[in-house]
Protein backbone atom coordinates (compact mmCIF):
# COMPACT_ATOMS: atom_id res chain seq x y z
CA UNK A 1 0.00 0.00 0.00
CA UNK A 2 1.25 3.48 -0.47
CA UNK A 3 2.17 6.16 1.90
CA UNK A 4 -0.78 8.17 0.56
CA UNK A 5 -3.41 5.40 0.58
CA UNK A 6 -2.19 5.07 4.49
CA UNK A 7 -2.48 8.72 5.35
CA UNK A 8 -5.89 8.76 4.05
CA UNK A 9 -6.94 6.16 5.32
CA UNK A 10 -6.40 7.62 8.41
CA UNK A 11 -7.05 11.50 7.42
CA UNK A 12 -10.38 10.41 6.19
CA UNK A 13 -11.95 8.76 9.08
CA UNK A 14 -10.40 11.49 11.53
CA UNK A 15 -11.89 13.94 9.95
CA UNK A 16 -15.41 13.02 9.47
CA UNK A 17 -15.18 11.86 13.39
CA UNK A 18 -14.32 15.33 14.45
CA UNK A 19 -16.78 16.73 12.13
CA UNK A 20 -19.51 14.18 13.54
CA UNK A 21 -18.88 14.73 16.60
CA UNK A 22 -18.61 18.66 16.53
CA UNK A 23 -22.51 18.49 14.56
CA UNK A 24 -23.45 16.65 17.60
CA UNK A 25 -21.97 19.18 19.93
CA UNK A 26 -23.75 21.92 17.50
CA UNK A 27 -27.17 20.76 18.57
CA UNK A 28 -28.50 22.29 21.97
CA UNK A 29 -31.56 23.40 21.64
CA UNK A 30 -30.38 27.41 23.31
CA UNK A 31 -28.56 29.33 20.72
CA UNK A 32 -26.19 30.47 23.57
CA UNK A 33 -24.56 26.65 23.38
CA UNK A 34 -23.83 28.11 19.88
CA UNK A 35 -20.07 28.14 20.70
CA UNK A 36 -18.79 25.13 18.17
CA UNK A 37 -21.18 26.36 15.76
CA UNK A 38 -19.01 30.01 15.16
CA UNK A 39 -16.28 27.39 14.43
CA UNK A 40 -17.95 27.75 10.86
CA UNK A 41 -16.40 30.35 9.65
CA UNK A 42 -18.62 29.91 6.01
CA UNK A 43 -21.10 32.18 8.12
CA UNK A 44 -24.00 29.78 6.87
CA UNK A 45 -23.71 27.49 9.36
CA UNK A 46 -23.73 24.41 6.69
CA UNK A 47 -20.70 23.00 7.94
CA UNK A 48 -22.38 22.22 11.39
CA UNK A 49 -25.83 22.63 10.68
CA UNK A 50 -28.88 22.62 14.26
CA UNK A 51 -31.70 20.33 13.45
CA UNK A 52 -33.51 23.24 14.32
CA UNK A 53 -33.37 24.38 10.37
CA UNK A 54 -35.86 21.18 10.05
CA UNK A 55 -37.72 21.56 13.30
CA UNK A 56 -37.17 23.69 16.00
CA UNK A 57 -39.89 22.78 18.45
CA UNK A 58 -42.47 19.53 17.20
CA UNK A 59 -45.99 20.54 18.10
CA UNK A 60 -46.82 18.53 21.38
CA UNK A 61 -48.89 20.35 22.76
CA UNK A 62 -52.54 22.61 21.81
CA UNK A 63 -52.73 26.51 22.48
CA UNK A 64 -55.12 28.26 24.68
CA UNK A 65 -56.67 31.80 24.71
CA UNK A 66 -58.23 32.23 28.02
CA UNK A 67 -59.40 35.65 28.82
CA UNK A 68 -60.11 37.87 32.03
CA UNK A 69 -62.46 40.75 32.24
CA UNK A 70 -61.34 43.92 33.97
CA UNK A 71 -62.75 47.19 35.66
CA UNK A 72 -61.88 50.60 34.53
CA UNK A 73 -58.31 51.25 36.97
CA UNK A 74 -57.48 47.52 36.50
CA UNK A 75 -57.53 46.58 39.87
CA UNK A 76 -60.72 44.00 39.95
CA UNK A 77 -60.45 41.10 37.77
CA UNK A 78 -62.90 38.07 37.00
CA UNK A 79 -61.03 34.40 36.68
CA UNK A 80 -59.75 33.30 34.11
CA UNK A 81 -61.78 32.08 31.26
CA UNK A 82 -61.47 29.55 28.36
CA UNK A 83 -62.49 31.34 24.85
CA UNK A 84 -62.99 27.87 23.39
CA UNK A 85 -62.15 24.29 24.33
CA UNK A 86 -60.55 21.89 22.03
CA UNK A 87 -62.01 18.83 20.95
CA UNK A 88 -61.37 15.29 21.95
CA UNK A 89 -60.16 13.74 18.65
CA UNK A 90 -61.94 11.33 17.67
CA UNK A 91 -61.25 8.41 15.00
CA UNK A 92 -63.43 10.14 12.35
CA UNK A 93 -61.50 13.24 12.94
CA UNK A 94 -58.66 11.60 10.58
CA UNK A 95 -61.16 11.46 8.02
CA UNK A 96 -63.29 14.14 8.21
CA UNK A 97 -63.04 17.08 11.04
CA UNK A 98 -63.68 20.77 9.79
CA UNK A 99 -64.10 22.13 13.51
CA UNK A 100 -60.35 21.49 13.18
CA UNK A 101 -59.87 24.59 11.28
CA UNK A 102 -60.48 27.21 13.45
CA UNK A 103 -58.02 24.91 15.92
CA UNK A 104 -55.44 25.77 13.12
CA UNK A 105 -55.94 28.65 12.56
CA UNK A 106 -55.37 29.85 16.17
CA UNK A 107 -52.02 27.52 16.06
CA UNK A 108 -50.29 29.40 13.32
CA UNK A 109 -51.63 32.61 14.84
CA UNK A 110 -50.07 31.90 18.54
CA UNK A 111 -46.83 30.67 16.48
CA UNK A 112 -46.48 33.80 14.82
CA UNK A 113 -46.84 35.77 17.65
CA UNK A 114 -44.37 33.39 19.80
CA UNK A 115 -41.91 32.77 17.56
CA UNK A 116 -38.90 34.60 16.78
CA UNK A 117 -39.24 37.44 19.85
CA UNK A 118 -36.17 38.93 18.84
CA UNK A 119 -37.13 39.48 15.62
CA UNK A 120 -38.20 43.27 15.06
CA UNK A 121 -37.83 44.03 11.30
CA UNK A 122 -40.88 45.69 10.04
CA UNK A 123 -42.31 42.60 8.74
CA UNK A 124 -42.17 41.18 11.67
CA UNK A 125 -43.69 44.16 13.49
CA UNK A 126 -46.42 44.11 10.83
CA UNK A 127 -47.15 40.48 11.30
CA UNK A 128 -47.29 40.61 15.03
CA UNK A 129 -49.64 43.91 15.00
CA UNK A 130 -52.42 41.89 12.83
CA UNK A 131 -51.63 38.55 15.34
CA UNK A 132 -52.73 40.77 17.95
CA UNK A 133 -55.12 42.58 16.33
CA UNK A 134 -56.92 39.17 15.27
CA UNK A 135 -56.79 37.30 18.33
CA UNK A 136 -58.28 40.63 20.06
CA UNK A 137 -60.90 40.63 18.00
CA UNK A 138 -61.60 36.28 17.64
CA UNK A 139 -61.89 36.65 22.38
CA UNK A 140 -63.55 39.81 21.76
CA UNK A 141 -66.73 37.91 19.90
CA UNK A 142 -66.74 34.96 21.88
CA UNK A 143 -66.55 36.85 25.61
CA UNK A 144 -69.20 36.79 27.86
CA UNK A 145 -69.61 40.11 28.95
CA UNK A 146 -70.04 41.35 32.31
CA UNK A 147 -71.41 44.60 34.11
CA UNK A 148 -68.65 47.11 35.81
CA UNK A 149 -66.05 45.49 33.62
CA UNK A 150 -65.36 47.38 30.30
CA UNK A 151 -61.93 45.85 29.80
CA UNK A 152 -60.09 42.67 28.77
CA UNK A 153 -57.50 40.97 29.05
CA UNK A 154 -55.99 38.04 26.72
CA UNK A 155 -53.82 35.26 28.18
CA UNK A 156 -52.01 32.26 25.73
CA UNK A 157 -51.18 29.15 27.46
CA UNK A 158 -49.98 25.90 26.13
CA UNK A 159 -51.36 22.95 27.67
CA UNK A 160 -50.96 19.01 26.37
CA UNK A 161 -54.67 18.26 26.91
CA UNK A 162 -54.31 14.44 27.33
CA UNK A 163 -51.55 14.78 30.54
CA UNK A 164 -53.35 16.44 33.32
CA UNK A 165 -50.53 16.11 35.93
CA UNK A 166 -48.73 18.94 33.60
CA UNK A 167 -49.55 22.47 34.67
CA UNK A 168 -50.49 24.62 31.72
CA UNK A 169 -47.41 26.95 30.44
CA UNK A 170 -48.08 30.27 30.30
CA UNK A 171 -46.99 31.88 26.99
CA UNK A 172 -47.84 35.52 27.11
CA UNK A 173 -50.12 38.01 28.54
CA UNK A 174 -51.81 40.52 25.95
CA UNK A 175 -52.17 44.52 26.86
CA UNK A 176 -55.73 45.21 28.03
CA UNK A 177 -58.54 45.66 25.13
CA UNK A 178 -62.41 47.50 25.30
CA UNK A 179 -64.91 44.90 25.21
CA UNK A 180 -66.68 47.39 23.44
CA UNK A 181 -64.43 49.50 21.41
CA UNK B 1 -1.59 -1.49 16.40
CA UNK B 2 -5.22 -1.85 16.20
CA UNK B 3 -7.08 0.66 13.23
CA UNK B 4 -8.78 3.16 14.22
CA UNK B 5 -12.32 3.58 12.72
CA UNK B 6 -14.88 6.09 12.49
CA UNK B 7 -16.88 4.54 15.56
CA UNK B 8 -13.99 4.37 17.51
CA UNK B 9 -12.42 7.39 16.53
CA UNK B 10 -16.31 9.07 17.37
CA UNK B 11 -16.91 7.06 20.59
CA UNK B 12 -13.46 8.65 21.78
CA UNK B 13 -14.29 11.78 20.58
CA UNK B 14 -17.27 11.89 22.23
CA UNK B 15 -16.03 10.35 25.67
CA UNK B 16 -12.74 13.10 25.43
CA UNK B 17 -15.50 15.97 24.89
CA UNK B 18 -17.57 14.69 27.73
CA UNK B 19 -14.74 14.49 29.97
CA UNK B 20 -13.54 17.76 29.51
CA UNK B 21 -17.11 19.32 29.76
CA UNK B 22 -17.07 17.16 33.39
CA UNK B 23 -13.88 18.28 34.14
CA UNK B 24 -14.78 22.08 33.63
CA UNK B 25 -17.36 22.17 35.47
CA UNK B 26 -16.04 20.34 38.56
CA UNK B 27 -13.45 23.21 37.88
CA UNK B 28 -15.90 26.06 38.16
CA UNK B 29 -18.23 24.47 40.99
CA UNK B 30 -14.81 24.74 43.02
CA UNK B 31 -13.56 28.07 42.18
CA UNK B 32 -17.27 29.78 42.71
CA UNK B 33 -16.59 28.04 46.58
CA UNK B 34 -13.45 30.50 47.36
CA UNK B 35 -14.68 33.99 49.09
CA UNK B 36 -13.65 37.13 47.82
CA UNK B 37 -10.00 38.93 48.09
CA UNK B 38 -10.69 41.41 50.95
CA UNK B 39 -13.84 40.40 52.31
CA UNK B 40 -14.30 37.89 55.42
CA UNK B 41 -16.57 35.22 54.84
CA UNK B 42 -19.88 34.74 57.07
CA UNK B 43 -22.49 31.78 57.51
CA UNK B 44 -25.72 32.44 58.74
CA UNK B 45 -28.50 30.08 59.60
CA UNK B 46 -31.74 31.92 58.72
CA UNK B 47 -35.48 30.72 59.91
CA UNK B 48 -35.77 29.21 56.56
CA UNK B 49 -33.27 26.62 56.63
CA UNK B 50 -30.85 28.15 54.58
CA UNK B 51 -27.42 28.42 54.85
CA UNK B 52 -26.60 31.53 53.85
CA UNK B 53 -22.71 33.13 52.81
CA UNK B 54 -22.37 36.69 53.27
CA UNK B 55 -18.86 38.87 52.87
CA UNK B 56 -18.15 42.14 54.58
CA UNK B 57 -15.64 44.48 53.65
CA UNK B 58 -15.38 47.18 56.94
CA UNK B 59 -15.38 50.15 56.81
CA UNK B 60 -15.32 53.15 58.92
CA UNK B 61 -16.74 52.61 62.28
CA UNK B 62 -20.31 54.36 62.37
CA UNK B 63 -20.47 54.93 58.98
CA UNK B 64 -22.96 53.91 56.48
CA UNK B 65 -23.00 50.20 55.32
CA UNK B 66 -24.08 49.22 51.65
CA UNK B 67 -25.67 45.85 51.40
CA UNK B 68 -26.11 44.16 48.03
CA UNK B 69 -28.36 41.87 46.70
CA UNK B 70 -27.53 40.41 42.78
CA UNK B 71 -29.82 39.64 39.96
CA UNK B 72 -31.20 36.22 38.49
CA UNK B 73 -28.26 33.48 37.48
CA UNK B 74 -25.56 36.42 39.55
CA UNK B 75 -23.84 36.09 43.07
CA UNK B 76 -21.93 38.23 45.07
CA UNK B 77 -19.46 38.45 42.39
CA UNK B 78 -21.50 40.41 39.95
CA UNK B 79 -20.74 43.34 42.74
CA UNK B 80 -17.21 42.89 42.73
CA UNK B 81 -16.59 45.87 40.50
CA UNK B 82 -18.50 47.92 41.92
CA UNK B 83 -17.61 47.74 45.73
CA UNK B 84 -13.81 47.93 43.91
CA UNK B 85 -14.52 51.64 43.17
CA UNK B 86 -16.93 52.54 46.49
CA UNK B 87 -15.16 54.91 49.08
CA UNK B 88 -13.65 52.55 51.34
CA UNK B 89 -15.23 54.67 53.86
CA UNK B 90 -18.73 52.41 53.35
CA UNK B 91 -19.06 49.28 54.95
CA UNK B 92 -19.65 46.42 52.44
CA UNK B 93 -22.37 43.76 52.52
CA UNK B 94 -22.14 41.37 49.56
CA UNK B 95 -25.14 38.76 49.78
CA UNK B 96 -25.33 35.21 47.89
CA UNK B 97 -28.99 34.15 47.83
CA UNK B 98 -29.85 30.58 48.69
CA UNK B 99 -28.08 28.04 46.03
CA UNK B 100 -25.57 30.73 44.73
CA UNK B 101 -21.84 30.06 45.46
CA UNK B 102 -21.41 28.49 48.82
CA UNK B 103 -25.34 29.57 50.16
CA UNK B 104 -26.95 26.43 50.60
CA UNK B 105 -30.68 25.80 49.72
CA UNK B 106 -32.16 23.76 52.97
CA UNK B 107 -35.72 25.37 53.15
CA UNK B 108 -38.00 22.41 52.68
CA UNK B 109 -40.52 24.27 51.49
CA UNK B 110 -40.88 25.01 47.49
CA UNK B 111 -39.58 28.20 46.74
CA UNK B 112 -41.31 31.56 46.97
CA UNK B 113 -39.53 35.10 46.62
CA UNK B 114 -40.75 35.74 50.26
CA UNK B 115 -38.00 33.30 51.32
CA UNK B 116 -35.21 35.25 49.51
CA UNK B 117 -36.88 38.56 51.35
CA UNK B 118 -36.66 37.00 55.06
CA UNK B 119 -33.36 35.64 54.15
CA UNK B 120 -32.17 39.01 53.30
CA UNK B 121 -33.96 40.43 56.25
CA UNK B 122 -31.68 38.16 58.55
CA UNK B 123 -28.37 38.93 56.63
CA UNK B 124 -29.16 42.55 57.34
CA UNK B 125 -29.83 42.26 61.05
CA UNK B 126 -26.91 39.74 61.66
CA UNK B 127 -24.31 41.62 59.36
CA UNK B 128 -25.08 45.47 59.59
CA UNK B 129 -23.87 47.28 62.60
CA UNK B 130 -26.37 49.21 64.48
CA UNK B 131 -24.79 52.41 65.09
CA UNK B 132 -25.01 53.69 61.23
CA UNK B 133 -27.03 54.17 58.19
CA UNK B 134 -27.88 51.13 56.14
CA UNK B 135 -28.38 51.09 52.67
CA UNK B 136 -29.97 48.55 50.81
CA UNK B 137 -29.14 48.43 47.17
CA UNK B 138 -30.60 45.23 44.15
CA UNK B 139 -29.71 44.65 40.75
CA UNK B 140 -32.52 43.23 38.13
CA UNK B 141 -34.60 41.03 40.64
CA UNK B 142 -32.19 41.67 43.21
CA UNK B 143 -33.48 45.27 43.24
CA UNK B 144 -37.39 44.07 43.59
CA UNK B 145 -36.32 41.63 46.75
CA UNK B 146 -34.17 44.72 47.79
CA UNK B 147 -37.62 46.75 47.69
CA UNK B 148 -39.29 44.11 49.86
CA UNK B 149 -36.89 43.94 52.25
CA UNK B 150 -36.57 47.37 53.17
CA UNK B 151 -40.63 46.84 53.51
CA UNK B 152 -40.28 44.23 55.72
CA UNK B 153 -37.55 45.70 57.79
CA UNK B 154 -38.31 49.43 58.02
CA UNK B 155 -36.10 50.15 61.14
CA UNK B 156 -33.36 48.59 59.94
CA UNK B 157 -32.72 49.73 56.56
CA UNK B 158 -32.76 54.15 55.86
CA UNK B 159 -32.08 54.06 52.10
CA UNK B 160 -32.67 52.08 49.16
CA UNK B 161 -30.80 52.14 45.68
CA UNK B 162 -32.54 49.95 43.28
CA UNK B 163 -30.38 49.19 39.60
CA UNK B 164 -32.22 48.27 36.73
CA UNK B 165 -34.37 46.31 38.63
CA UNK B 166 -37.23 43.89 38.02
CA UNK B 167 -41.11 45.22 38.42
CA UNK B 168 -43.52 42.87 39.13
CA UNK B 169 -45.44 43.78 36.49
CA UNK B 170 -43.00 44.22 33.93
CA UNK B 171 -44.67 41.85 31.55
CA UNK B 172 -47.96 42.89 31.75
CA UNK B 173 -46.76 46.39 31.19
CA UNK B 174 -44.19 45.77 28.59
CA UNK B 175 -45.19 43.65 25.41
CA UNK B 176 -41.38 43.80 24.22
CA UNK B 177 -40.50 42.30 28.03
CA UNK B 178 -43.01 39.68 27.17
CA UNK B 179 -41.48 38.89 24.27
CA UNK B 180 -38.16 38.97 25.45
CA UNK B 181 -38.59 36.64 28.34
CA UNK B 182 -39.87 33.82 26.63
CA UNK B 183 -36.30 33.10 25.41
CA UNK B 184 -35.13 33.63 29.04
CA UNK B 185 -37.66 30.83 29.91
CA UNK B 186 -36.16 28.05 26.86
CA UNK B 187 -32.57 29.04 28.35
CA UNK B 188 -33.55 28.95 32.04
CA UNK B 189 -35.25 25.28 31.61
CA UNK B 190 -32.74 23.74 29.68
CA UNK B 191 -29.33 24.92 31.40
CA UNK B 192 -29.93 23.02 34.53
CA UNK B 193 -29.44 20.02 32.74
CA UNK B 194 -27.02 21.34 30.64
CA UNK B 195 -24.80 22.35 32.82
CA UNK B 196 -24.88 19.09 34.85
CA UNK B 197 -23.15 17.31 31.77
CA UNK B 198 -20.18 19.93 31.13
CA UNK B 199 -22.02 22.42 28.72
CA UNK B 200 -20.45 25.41 30.27
CA UNK B 201 -18.13 24.98 27.34
CA UNK B 202 -19.99 25.56 24.96
CA UNK B 203 -21.79 28.46 26.01
CA UNK B 204 -20.09 31.89 23.89
CA UNK B 205 -19.01 32.98 27.23
CA UNK B 206 -17.21 35.82 24.91
CA UNK B 207 -20.25 36.82 23.59
CA UNK B 208 -22.05 36.36 26.71
CA UNK B 209 -19.74 38.70 28.92
CA UNK B 210 -18.27 40.76 26.13
CA UNK B 211 -20.19 43.19 28.86
CA UNK B 212 -17.33 42.38 31.28
CA UNK B 213 -14.59 42.41 29.07
CA UNK B 214 -11.39 44.02 30.80
CA UNK B 215 -12.94 43.74 34.35
CA UNK B 216 -10.44 42.08 36.86
CA UNK B 217 -13.33 39.73 37.59
CA UNK B 218 -14.41 38.37 34.57
CA UNK B 219 -13.08 35.07 34.59
CA UNK B 220 -14.65 34.75 38.00
CA UNK B 221 -18.34 35.73 36.18
CA UNK B 222 -17.50 33.38 33.24
CA UNK B 223 -16.87 30.27 35.49
CA UNK B 224 -20.13 30.99 37.39
CA UNK B 225 -21.72 30.44 34.47
CA UNK B 226 -20.90 27.32 34.23
CA UNK B 227 -21.51 25.89 37.80
CA UNK B 228 -25.00 23.91 38.11
CA UNK B 229 -25.41 25.18 41.17
CA UNK B 230 -25.75 28.76 39.42
CA UNK B 231 -28.50 27.13 36.80
CA UNK B 232 -30.59 25.52 39.44
CA UNK B 233 -30.55 28.22 41.47
CA UNK B 234 -31.79 30.53 38.53
CA UNK B 235 -34.09 28.06 37.33
CA UNK B 236 -36.00 27.69 41.11
CA UNK B 237 -36.00 31.52 41.37
CA UNK B 238 -36.80 32.32 37.27
CA UNK B 239 -39.90 29.41 37.48
CA UNK B 240 -41.71 31.41 40.35
CA UNK B 241 -40.71 34.72 39.74
CA UNK B 242 -41.84 33.92 35.61
CA UNK B 243 -45.32 32.95 37.09
CA UNK B 244 -45.70 35.61 39.22
CA UNK B 245 -44.68 38.50 36.76
CA UNK B 246 -46.62 37.37 34.21
CA UNK B 247 -49.61 36.88 36.60
CA UNK B 248 -49.18 40.81 37.75
CA UNK B 249 -47.16 40.22 40.38
CA UNK B 250 -48.23 42.31 43.47
CA UNK B 251 -48.86 46.31 44.68
CA UNK B 252 -45.25 47.80 45.52
CA UNK B 253 -44.86 48.16 49.36
CA UNK B 254 -45.05 52.09 50.44
CA UNK B 255 -41.83 53.15 52.17
CA UNK B 256 -40.69 55.50 54.83
CA UNK B 257 -37.04 56.07 53.16
CA UNK B 258 -35.47 57.47 49.64
CA UNK B 259 -35.92 54.87 47.16
CA UNK B 260 -33.72 55.77 44.01
CA UNK B 261 -33.20 53.74 40.77
CA UNK B 262 -30.07 53.83 38.67
CA UNK B 263 -31.65 52.79 35.04
CA UNK B 264 -29.69 50.98 32.12
CA UNK B 265 -29.35 53.31 29.24
CA UNK B 266 -30.54 50.40 26.62
CA UNK B 267 -33.36 49.72 29.38
CA UNK B 268 -34.50 53.01 28.76
CA UNK B 269 -33.96 53.42 24.91
CA UNK B 270 -35.46 49.88 23.90
CA UNK B 271 -38.44 49.93 26.26
CA UNK B 272 -39.46 53.08 26.90
CA UNK B 273 -42.21 51.85 29.30
CA UNK B 274 -39.75 51.21 31.74
CA UNK B 275 -39.86 54.98 32.93
CA UNK B 276 -43.57 54.42 34.22
CA UNK B 277 -42.74 51.50 36.23
CA UNK B 278 -39.17 53.15 37.54
CA UNK B 279 -41.28 56.26 38.68
CA UNK B 280 -43.34 53.92 40.12
CA UNK B 281 -40.95 52.81 42.17
CA UNK B 282 -39.21 56.16 43.09
CA UNK B 283 -42.83 57.03 44.11
CA UNK B 284 -42.69 53.92 46.26
CA UNK B 285 -40.39 55.75 48.85
CA UNK B 286 -39.91 59.32 50.42
CA UNK B 287 -37.42 61.43 48.23
CA UNK B 288 -34.98 59.77 45.67
CA UNK B 289 -34.78 60.27 42.36
CA UNK B 290 -34.21 58.33 38.92
CA UNK B 291 -30.20 58.35 37.34
CA UNK B 292 -29.57 56.83 33.82
CA UNK B 293 -26.31 55.42 32.90
CA UNK B 294 -25.25 56.58 29.61
CA UNK B 295 -24.29 53.62 27.39
CA UNK B 296 -25.34 51.22 29.78
CA UNK B 297 -26.97 47.96 29.16
CA UNK B 298 -28.88 45.80 32.23
CA UNK B 299 -25.36 43.98 32.73
CA UNK B 300 -22.81 46.36 32.65
CA UNK B 301 -24.46 48.63 34.85
CA UNK B 302 -22.88 46.85 37.46
CA UNK B 303 -20.51 44.95 35.66
CA UNK B 304 -18.78 46.99 32.95
CA UNK B 305 -15.83 48.67 33.50
CA UNK B 306 -17.12 52.16 31.64
CA UNK B 307 -20.50 51.93 33.55
CA UNK B 308 -19.71 50.34 36.72
CA UNK B 309 -17.63 53.44 38.41
CA UNK B 310 -20.83 55.41 37.06
CA UNK B 311 -23.19 53.13 38.61
CA UNK B 312 -21.19 53.67 42.20
CA UNK B 313 -21.20 57.50 42.12
CA UNK B 314 -25.15 57.30 41.76
CA UNK B 315 -25.04 54.67 44.81
CA UNK B 316 -22.74 56.39 46.72
CA UNK B 317 -25.10 59.95 45.85
CA UNK B 318 -27.99 57.60 47.58
CA UNK B 319 -25.74 56.68 50.45
CA UNK B 320 -24.80 60.10 51.49
CA UNK B 321 -28.07 61.57 51.21
CA UNK B 322 -30.02 58.77 53.44
CA UNK B 323 -26.24 58.88 55.83
CA UNK B 324 -27.06 63.07 56.36
CA UNK B 325 -30.90 61.76 56.57
CA UNK B 326 -29.98 59.46 59.36
CA UNK B 327 -27.63 61.80 61.04
CA UNK B 328 -30.37 64.10 60.83
CA UNK B 329 -33.41 62.09 62.48
CA UNK B 330 -30.29 60.64 65.12
CA UNK B 331 -29.48 64.35 66.28
CA UNK B 332 -33.75 64.66 66.71
CA UNK B 333 -33.42 61.81 68.83
CA UNK B 334 -30.82 62.65 70.82
CA UNK B 335 -32.41 66.38 71.43
CA UNK B 336 -35.65 64.44 72.10
CA UNK B 337 -34.20 62.54 74.86
CA UNK B 338 -31.98 65.88 76.20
Amino acid sequence: MSRTSTVMERAVPAILAGWFVASVLGQHPDRSYDKVRSGDKTGTGILIPNWRFFAPNPAVEDQHFLYRLANEDKTEHTEWREVYSIAPRKLIHAFWFPGRRAEKAIFDVASTLLNNPGAMTPLHKEAKESAYLLVNEFVRRRLTPEPGFPLFQVLLVRYSGYDHSEDPKYDMVFDYEEVNP
Amino acid sequence: MSRMTFPKLTTAGMAACLAAGLAHQGYATLATRSGHAGFERHRLRCDSGNLITYHVRRGAAGGPTLVCDAGLMNSSAAWLLVADHLDPAISVVLHDRAGYRTSLRRCPEDYSLGESVNDLVEVIADAVPTDGPCVLTGHSLGGYLAHRAAAAAPDRVHGLVLVDPTHPRELLHSRRQREGSRGVNLTMKLGPWSSVFGTGLLIDKKGLFSFAEGSPHLRTLRLEGSAPSTWRAGRREWDYSYAFMLDGGRPLDRLRIPVSVVAADSTMRDTPEHQDLYDEYVASGNGGRIVTIPGSSHLSITGGVEHAPLTTRAIEDAVAAAAAQYAGEDRQEQGATA
